[in-house]
């Protein structure tokens, strides 16, 4: 049906071209970074290793998943992924649907609200007196209850709900249906892009997460994925004058570098496993199929 | 002289009555949507404002071996910590230095992300639509660790790459300061920043255009418009409501109050004794002299500080941008 | 659709239950918040029996190797003092204020950081109370005491590292943990061997390599200790401290030879023997990847030793000397500090007489040479004639280390000379560096005292200083010409002087005066 103009061709050439070079730009430093985590840590301190292992090893990652502790934090982290993605994306799609609404009473005030948490904050220490009178010191639930509102995804959510054409609401409160029947037929359906960019970010974010699992929570068995590989790296950065002044540095094959890039790669490799899923909903027109159908 | 009968105080004091009932009508009418508001407002309030207690120990001379308690007990300092913040005897140099990064970050980063996802929509081969826009986040997960540590690599004056291949090309007789040289770190900021987040933010507005109706182009398309005009009259109006939003929660953190980007670990980790006149912000000097040394109560001022400029900054931002463009965020 | 809903909401829920479960059941009993640990019911020196008292430490070095109370040392060690540790390292240095600040210490804590903040009645028992309650038998040195007495006559720990100007001179195979610096032998030797005596002759030696080897670096230094080596033979204190300059305690810049340190480095910079770029190194390895590389000659913090064994392992031709002599007259190693971490009994302690027996223990000969050197007889043998322990074992390998749980639970109580003599290896390189730089202690303990308290004055005042001289020293280092460096030395103190150095130094000399009186 679309015929090829010279512009389209021109556009398309160009295009193609600039985000080939981008993709190069992204994609060989990540590349390095897996090579390196693949090599000898002490080879890889003297450079010049450009595309290939020069001394391949797996102890960089022996290092990490040797400890058993690996499995239970591994599920830790899956967990509070799945789980503090879904509330997060509840109450803040919900939040907003209800400051979406035209016309709403007190809405700068709400708004203002908001915002002004989104810039403001008390601190760590009444945070964690806070955490620590509601009981959720030591729980699983300090994982995922306090982020449930996110409000940079609040913001933009409301105003992809905007964009949402009234004639949708309108019919469907015609034919009866209440504010929360509209909330979870029509409007979250509809919203699959806006959910799939939240639930990457929040996902992400959740999965990334090991402060609160520093300072929250003190249970092995809940210590999360991205905490344990923090250890391991923290192991690896004594101090350089104790390190001469107490004890010579011990001699492997394993140094701070390559431990930190491997750690990042074990961190990356599930998100980009469970990232095609969530492509196909930005894709142009998944909102108009939804409500057809 | 009209006569203020009962009757007229009554006919003119209606509208007043009307409005405030159908005020409270509109409430009623809306209850859903209050009600949803509230639950996130509880939350918040919960999570964001109960801890706010902590601000108090701005203006206090707080120790933290007096515990909680001694928030609140403390005896008062007022602005102490806030005259001594800007009181460094570099602080001009620190201020040019965060709003000289922010701004350029703003106008150069802000673009891409649009910029990109309007080039992977336009896309047509599938694979190739996927595989770029995967390929474009992989920065925003390597560390800014790791990407100093990259840094070194590629830009040493020593053994880089980039020097090694400037020099080899012939294009420079000794090797660049990229790591060195003051002159070198805004640039390197600002490139680096754009190359680790681009690709991430560019989802969000591909989250937007996604929403958009293919129709309005077909239709665009029988009236004669081509590609590029497409773009700009189609794609871009389209998003500009997500634009607004992204652009003025950007414009909040011009001073630091930290959404967009990480000022404060690109200073901290590329920041050195030699770059450090155009390299130290407002975030890292007030780390250096506020948490590295255990001090909350002046660590907390200065997040004081950089909160209310930033919501000042949001709040002006979304005026004015309801002046110019219509579009708001409230 | 909602069938989905409600079977995945059912199948997260039974998920999260059985986590919560599994963690209970795995709960590692720390901080103050877990509370399943056995109550500390028994005295531990009544009788045979003893019931094992458990009690939370938490470690405040995020880097600390022993992450648990395993292997043979600290077995023996719950053997020995019937005391069983469940140990929580930090995430970083944020997590001990947290805990302070919060009320949720946990039993035991050993810091390096926050020494002022722990040694606080509202924060931890006082020794000296604990020991007239439950041990009166606890003797500890005067020195000891004397060091770790706060403003309010406590003392709430004894920190460990310390030893007395006595103690260091009893026990000649103390070695101090010197900064060190190594080159390379084969070239060296190419220039045909010249005498490295003096810092005039290191810097001869850098302009032959440099004339020789173009392409080499000289000299490069480890990024957190560049110059440190040259402070040691001109006798300097690095980036904080004081020194007695007439009586009077002065900053530590105000050295007599600091100026002389400054111009020779700045010298080095400019005669290209050391790369501008070194004052960006980031990575603690970057340093190291010169010298691998046989990029660099000579290496600021090199370690021979552990340099040799790493050049070995990546096939290279070539071997490193350690320098192993002190290149001036003016060389001094400042000692006088009051030690490096301490263990501190919390106010949330559950047992503190259980504790202060492990800590009574841990500071007895018995219990240092046990945590630091391992079990006698089978890790170490003490070799009489020469006075120092042999290992039988590769003691500086973290494997080991973390296999056996020996030498770091030894530094919770224990002393300088007993640690330094751990570092004694006959015939290695670091050992004949170590014996010359012993030559070179100095010892101030009053001056070593002074230092300032958080949350004072002069606490920000100092912070000021020591944040403008990070970055404004370089200019010094970096300077074009002599004239242009001794103009921006003067800078520098001026600078100092406009944050407030004269009120600092005048607190310091009041605090100097006061701390002589104990000595």
């Amino acid at each position: 049906m679309h015929r090829r103009t010279v512009e389209d061709r021109v556009v398309d050439t160009v295009n193609t071209g600039l985000l080939l070079l981008m993709a190069l730009v992204t994609m060989y430093p990540f590349y390095y970074l897996i090579i390196i985590s693949f090599n000898n840590g002490l080879d890889s301190s003297l450079g010049g290793i450009y595309f290939w292992p020069r001394a391949f090893t797996l102890s960089n990652y022996e290092k990490f998943l040797s400890d058993p502790k690996w499995l239970m934090a591994f599920g830790v982290s899956g967990l509070r992924t799945v789980v503090g993605a879904a509330i997060t994306i509840f109450f803040t799609c919900l939040t907003a649907y209800g400051l979406a609404y035209r016309n709403l009473v007190f809405q700068k005030v709400y708004f203002s609200f908001f915002i002004i948490a989104m810039y403001t904050s008390g601190g760590l220490i009444p945070y964690y007196v806070v955490l620590r009178s509601l009981g959720l010191l030591n729980t699983f639930w300090v994982y995922v209850v306090p982020g449930a509102v996110t409000i940079f995804f609040l913001v933009i959510a409301v105003s992809f709900f905007r964009e949402i054409p009234p004639e949708m609401e309108e019919s469907a409160r015609i034919d009866g249906a209440s504010d929360l029947t509209i909330f979870f037929r029509m409007i979250l359906p509809v919203s699959k892009p806006l959910i799939a960019a939240m639930g990457l970010f929040v996902g992400v974010g959740q999965w990334n997460a090991w402060m609160d699992s520093a300072y929250f929570v003190n249970k092995d068995g809940l210590r999360t994925l991205t905490y344990r590989m923090m250890e391991v790296i923290n192991q690896g950065m004594m101090p350089t004058d104790l390190a001469t002044a107490e004890r010579a540095a011990a001699i492997t094959g394993v140094t701070t570098f390559s431990i930190q890039v491997t750690a990042m790669v074990i961190a990356v490799v599930p998100i980009l496993l469970v990232y095609p899923f969530l492509q196909k909903y930005f894709v142009q027109g998944i909102m108009i199929g939804s409500v057809k159908g | 002289m009209a006569e203020l009968t009962k009757a007229t105080v009554a006919e003119r004091a209606k509208p007043l009555r009307a409005a405030k009932r159908s005020i409270w009508r509109e409430i009623v009418k809306q209850k859903y949507a209050h009600l949803f508001v509230l639950t996130g407002m509880l939350i918040v309030f919960v999570f964001n404002y109960l801890p706010m207690f902590g601000i108090l120990m701005a203006f206090k001379n707080y120790s933290i071996t007096s515990g909680i308690k001694g928030i609140f007990t403390s005896e008062w300092v007022g602005l102490k910590y806030f005259k001594e913040f800007v009181g460094a005897y570099n602080f001009d140099l620190i201020v040019t230095n965060t709003l000289a990064i922010s701004l350029l970050k703003l106008v150069f980063t802000f673009p891409v992300p649009i910029l990109l996802a309007i080039m992977f929509n336009e896309v047509r081969l599938q694979f190739f639509k996927r595989f770029t826009q995967t390929v474009s986040y992989f920065p925003h997960f390597i560390s800014w660790i790791v990407v100093s540590g990259l840094l070194v690599i590629f830009l040493s004056s020593n053994s880089g790459i980039v020097n090694d291949l400037l020099k080899s090309l012939g294009l420079v007789d000794n090797a660049l300061p990229f790591l060195s040289s003051p002159n070198y770190f805004w640039g390197l900021a600002v490139s680096t920043a754009m190359w680790k987040e681009a690709g991430w933010w560019a989802i969000i507005f591909l989250a937007a255009i996604s929403g958009l109706n293919p129709a309005l182009y077909d239709a665009a398309e029988m009236d004669g418009a081509g590609r590029l005009r497409r773009i700009w009259h189609i794609t871009l109006p389209g998003i500009r409501g997500t634009i607004v939003v992204v652009l003025i929660l950007a414009v909040g953190s011009l001073l630091g109050g930290g959404l967009v980007g990480s000022n404060f670990e690109q200073s901290y980790l590329l920041g050195n004794a030699m770059n450090n006149e155009r390299s130290e912000i407002l975030q890292t000097y007030a780390f250096k002299m506020g948490l590295a040394q255990g001090r909350y109560a002046y660590a907390t001022a200065i997040d004081l500080l950089q909160s209310i400029i930033a919501v000042i900054l949001v709040f002006g931002s979304n005026y004015l941008s309801k002046k110019i463009t219509k579009n708001s965020l409230f | 659709m909602k069938k989905k809903i409600v079977q995945t909401t059912l199948a997260t829920t039974l998920a999260v239950a059985m986590l919560t479960a599994c963690a209970g059941g795995n709960n590692g009993g720390t901080g103050g918040n877990a509370g399943s640990t056995q109550p500390g019911a028994a005295e531990s020196d009544k009788g045979g029996e003893q019931e094992i008292v458990e009690l939370d430490l938490f470690v405040n070095m995020s880097w600390w190797p022993l992450k648990d109370w395993s292997g043979k040392v600290p077995e023996e060690i719950t053997k020995r003092t019937g005391i069983k540790l469940n140990i929580q390292v930090a995430a970083d240095d944020k997590q001990l204020p947290l805990l302070i600040a919060s009320g949720d210490l946990p039993d035991l804590v050993y810091t390096a950081t926050d020494l002022t903040r722990m040694a606080h009645s509202d924060v931890s028992y006082s020794l000296n109370e604990l020991i007239a309650e439950y041990a009166p038998d606890f003797e500890i040195s005067p020195e000891r005491i004397g060091v770790n007495t706060m403003p309010d006559g406590n003392f709430y720990t004894i920190r460990n590292a310390f030893s007395t100007e006595q103690e260091w001179k009893d026990n000649p195979k103390a070695l101090p943990g010197a900064n060190s610096m190594s080159y390379r032998q084969d070239i060296m030797e190419e220039l045909g061997n010249p005498e490295l005596n003096t810092l005039d002759d290191l810097m001869s030696i850098l302009g032959q390599v440099k004339a020789k080897y173009p392409d080499m670096v000289p000299l490069v230094w480890d990024k957190e200790q560049i110059g440190q080596h040259l402070r040691i033979h001109y006798g300097l204190k690095k980036s904080r401290g004081f020194v007695d300059i007439d009586g009077a305690a002065q900053y530590y810049l105000k050295d007599k030879n600091y100026l002389d340190y400054y111009l020779y480095m700045n010298r080095l910079y400019r005669e290209g023997y050391m790369l501008a770029e070194n004052f960006t190194f980031k990575d603690g390895q970057q340093d190291d990847q010169y010298v691998l590389n046989g990029q660099a000659f000579a290496h600021g913090s090199g370690n021979a030793d552990t340099t040799n064994a790493q050049l070995e392992e990546l096939g290279k031709p070539f071997r490193m000397t350690q320098v192993a002599k002190l290149l001036s007259d003016k060389a001094a190693i400042p000692m006088g500090g009051s030690g490096w971490a301490g263990l501190y009994i919390t106010k949330n302690n559950k047992n503190p007489e259980a504790a202060l027996k492990l800590l009574q223990f841990m500071y007895s000969e018995e219990g240092q040479q046990l945590g630091l050197y391992g079990i006698e007889g089978e890790d170490w043998t003490w070799n009489e004639a020469e006075k120092y322990p042999v290992m039988n074992y590769d003691f500086n390998n973290t494997d080991v280390q973390t296999q056996m749980g020996v030498v770091w639970w030894g530094l919770l109580a224990s002393s300088g000379v007993n640690e330094a003599l751990q570092r004694f290896v006959p015939d290695s390189q670091m050992t004949k560096w170590g014996l010359a730089a012993r030559e070179a202690l100095v010892f101030n303990p009053a001056l070593g005292l002074v230092s300032t308290e958080p949350d004072t004055e002069e606490q920000t005042i100092e912070a000021q200083i020591e944040n403008m001289v990070k970055t404004e020293e370089v200019r010094i280092y970096l300077a074009a010409t002599e004239e242009e460096a001794r103009a921006q030395y003067a800078a520098l103190l001026e600078k100092a002087e406009s944050l407030g150095l004269s009120k600092l130094e005048e607190w310091a000399t009041a605090k100097y005066k006061e701390y002589q009186q104990n000595f």
